[in-house]
């Protein structure tokens, strides 16, 4: 059975070694970027099922990052939100509502909870 | 006559400007009437405007760059922070092979200080942005049990842990008020983190929640060690922590109840102490029913 792709978006070098590292050992094909731009021109390329995003990168925000997602047609990419801000209940849902964000981690993370939802998101077959 | 009204003019320019060097609220100034006078009054007013006006932008544009910078603080300081964590929890789980116990203990103590030094950095920078009167409020309606509820069971695993009981005893009849949920979650989160935490074992914690006239009032209420009565001021000020045989193994950053006092200040609230050596300590988190909702800004907008 092919490994699920992920992408993993950071614009911290360590955070996409150590993610990778920890997503490789559990079986996952792993792609990697480190800012807006990049993520969107390997996008077509890669064609992940689920992406982690960090929030706070120099370059684009992450509202114009959703947004060419959106408009490019990859609505059905599921985005998980890394970010060491803490969202209130209503702006996940209001976000979620918005983009095909599907979850968010907050920074630092546990690895077994990174672990679980990756897991849980992309469950099932393309 | 001429003289007299020369002289009578500069009394009235005179007079004026040192209306308008007066740090009042009053934003019109009213001259005798006489010649000019008009004109005078025109010219005052709209200076007194612009002054304002510009003060009013100076006050928004450095409470928009101290935010700015305090947001972007808060993101570096916890990046590094991020890496080291997942690493050592890796390391910890055998990602990288199996770990002798010495290993093994050396890595659980530089974690355990990761986790700390996460949560030194998160209440260092809410104290700034309380300090520099920056810190950004969502305002909503909503209903504060739910918040409660929320958070006890956050706190349930905890209680269990130190055998603390937890009692619930939440008024149905609250209205709906408008808070900031975030805010008051950590303030409400703190408060009852302590109480858990300064409370021996088989003792109890009671959580309510009642209605007294235009304020709403949450009670958590402990059996443990308590807080002698000079003490109750110095625990809310910042790093300071009660200096006695009793306190002495409790660890925390010191900043949690001088940020609930300022993010209660925000929501022009109080926040109240009583207590009792070796009885226990109240905590009432008062709230009033008349604020304002805000508008909510765009997190993603970054």
């Amino acid at each position: 059975m092919e490994a699920k792709k992920i992408m993993v978006v950071d614009d911290n070098k360590d955070i996409v070694t150590t993610v990778k590292t920890l997503l490789e050992s559990k079986g996952y094909t792993v792609n990697t970027a480190n800012n807006g731009e990049q993520f969107l021109q390997l996008i077509g390329e890669v064609q992940p099922r689920l992406v982690l995003l960090d929030v706070m990168m120099p370059g684009l925000t992450t509202r114009e990052i959703l947004q060419k997602l959106k408009d490019e047609g990859y609505e059905k990419t599921k985005i998980i939100l890394v970010t060491v801000i803490r969202f209130s209940k209503e702006e996940v849902e209001a976000i979620m509502k918005e983009f095909n964000v599907v979850d968010y981690i907050t920074k630092p993370f546990d690895i077994t909870d990174l672990n679980a939802r990756v897991r849980q998101h992309t469950a099932g077959s393309n | 006559m001429k003289k007299r009204g020369k002289i009578n003019q500069c009394e009235l320019i005179i007079e004026a400007v040192e209306q308008l060097s007066k740090n009042t609220k009053k934003t019109k100034i009213t001259l005798e009437k006489g010649e000019n006078s008009e004109r005078l009054n025109q010219a005052i007013n709209n200076l007194k405007q612009k002054i304002k006006t510009s003060e009013e932008k100076i006050k928004k544009e450095v409470e928009h760059q101290t935010s700015t910078f305090l947001n972007i603080s808060s993101h570096e300081l916890r990046t590094p922070l991020t890496p080291m964590s997942a690493q050592l929890q890796m390391l910890l789980s055998g990602y990288f092979g199996k770990l002798s116990e010495k290993q093994e203990k050396s890595i659980e103590i530089i974690l355990r200080n990761t986790k700390k030094l996460d949560k030194l950095i998160k209440d260092v920078l809410d104290i700034s942005r309380l300090r520099a009167e920056s810190m950004q409020v969502t305002f909503k309606k909503g209903k504060l049990n739910e918040l409660i509820k929320t958070i006890i069971n956050e706190k349930k695993t905890y209680a269990k842990e130190k055998k603390v009981r937890i009692i619930i005893n939440l008024n149905k009849k609250i209205p709906d008020i408008v808070f900031d949920q975030g805010k008051l979650g950590q303030v409400i989160t703190d408060v009852l983190d302590n109480a858990i935490k300064f409370t021996p074992e088989k003792g109890k914690v009671t959580i309510s929640s009642t209605k007294k006239g235009t304020k709403q009032i949450i009670t958590i209420q402990d059996t443990g060690i308590g807080i002698e009565k000079k003490d109750y001021q110095l625990i809310f000020e910042p790093f300071k922590q009660v200096n006695s045989e009793k306190n002495r193994n409790f660890e925390g950053t010191g900043l949690g109840l001088a940020i609930a006092k300022g993010i209660m200040k925000i929501h022009k609230g109080e926040i109240k102490i009583i207590s009792t050596i070796d009885k226990g300590t109240t905590v009432q988190i008062i709230l009033p029913n008349k604020l304002k909702e805000t508008q909510q800004i765009d997190p993603l907008a970054r």
